[in-house]
């Protein structure tokens, strides 16, 4: 990073190949679209070009790295509903993590249809916690929430999918 | 794992048009000892233009320079706190929207509770002014409120409105805690609508630019993207 930040481009390409795949969970966790994502991945390190000095010595890249696409999705979002467009939610998202608290309880597609009815707010705490064990502190300091609520979020969101789970598998027994 | 893909080569062109050296964004601690020159230059002001209050000698150096002091210390906290927010990956909690500036509230009443015990009493003074007191800090927090606005826009806040809130509040305190050695008016009745009114004003306007920023954002995005 520190290279990058005094000029170098090898740095930069560096510095994509480790991050590229992480900011595209993310961003496939959060916005659940596989154009958007791809769309704002490019946008993400755009932004993150932009804004590299920002970031600095000593700290970890990757939560930086996560900050600015959260930055650049809550623009799309904010600029979404500004335009009164909703996204398109449709369920073709991109290659992504599954949850090892969940995979043993369902297929992989079970999974990604039941997070796809979870909010983006949820499916952005199982991913940071429960696949990326982010801590609750780390995570809170990413979100702008105390420690206590990310714990919430998280458990929630982790109970909510089992929920879906549940159902999803009950449903297909009847 | 490499995942270049076909907008990699994009974003490669685009970055290799601009790679000149940058230095890293400092840390927020250093940044807002800038802080201390303000301080010394609105003090500076005051002292020249205005002078001490008339009762400085009877309430004696530790009740008059003692809270004004703090004051200031705690504009650089609230300027720290603000500045903190220029790297994306410390977002300060909703919860520091009430917190910051109520305490910046109570750190200015209680100064000027501190110094009114040591006061010699004054005449009672006509609204007109009074109203003088929140025109003149509004007009020298202008200048701090400015500055930390400026720095903040070097960094990226996600709460761009909360962290301009913070950059102004910093600005009027730092205006106020240097003012009010001069201000003759120390009871809470005084204090709390004129010169914490002052205050919030410029902390407001601080929020609005914040969130005028943020509109801007949104606006550079979707041009961007259009």
């Amino acid at each position: 990073m520190l290279e990058y930040q005094h000029g170098e481009l090898a740095a930069f390409e560096a510095l994509y190949d480790r991050l590229a795949p992480r900011i595209r969970s993310y961003l496939s966790y959060v916005t659940w679209n596989h154009a958007t994502t791809e769309d704002l991945l490019q946008e993400t390190f755009l932004q993150i070009h932009r804004s590299r000095h920002t970031y600095r010595p000593g700290r970890p890249v990757q939560p930086w790295a996560i900050a600015i696409a959260r930055h650049v999705y809550l623009m799309f979002r904010r600029a979404a509903a500004r335009r009164a467009r909703h996204e398109d939610e449709s369920l073709e998202p991109p290659d992504f993590p599954v949850p090892p608290a969940v995979e043993k309880l369902a297929t992989r597609n079970a999974v990604m249809r039941a997070l796809a009815t979870l909010t983006a707010d949820r499916r952005e705490a199982v991913l940071l916690h429960h696949v990326w064990g982010f801590s609750y502190g780390e995570m809170g300091a990413l979100l702008g929430i105390r420690e206590g609520t990310a714990k919430l979020r998280a458990h929630r969101a982790l109970n909510a999918l089992r929920e879906q789970l549940g159902t999803e598998l009950s449903e297909r027994e009847q | 794992m490499t995942v270049r893909d076909s907008s990699f080569d994009r974003i490669r062109e685009e970055v290799s048009r601009d790679l000149r050296p940058l230095r890293p964004i400092r840390a927020p601690w250093s940044s807002s000892l800038i802080a201390i020159p303000l301080a010394l230059v609105l003090l500076s002001f005051v002292l020249l233009f205005y002078g001490l209050r008339s009762d400085a000698a009877a309430i004696g150096a530790w009740p008059l320079w003692g809270p004004a002091a703090f004051m200031v210390a705690a504009a650089y906290g609230v300027l720290v706190l603000a500045l903190s927010q220029r790297t994306p990956d410390s977002t300060l909690r909703w919860t520091a929207w009430i917190l910051v500036p109520l305490g910046a509230v109570a750190v200015q009443i209680g100064g000027a509770y501190l110094t009114s015990r040591y006061s010699v009493a004054s005449a009672p003074v006509q609204w007109p002014s009074e109203a003088m007191c929140m025109f003149r800090i509004s007009l020298l927090g202008v200048v701090p409120a400015l500055t930390a606005l400026w720095l903040l826009t070097r960094g990226l806040p996600l709460r761009p409105k909360l962290a301009g809130l913070f950059a102004g509040l910093a600005g009027g305190m730092l205006a106020e805690g240097v003012y009010r050695l001069h201000c003759g008016l120390s009871h809470p009745g005084h204090v709390a609508p004129w010169h914490t009114g002052a205050v919030l004003v410029i902390g407001l306007l601080g929020g609005v630019f914040g969130l005028w920023w943020e509109r801007n954002r949104i606006r550079r995005f979707l041009n961007q993207r259009s």
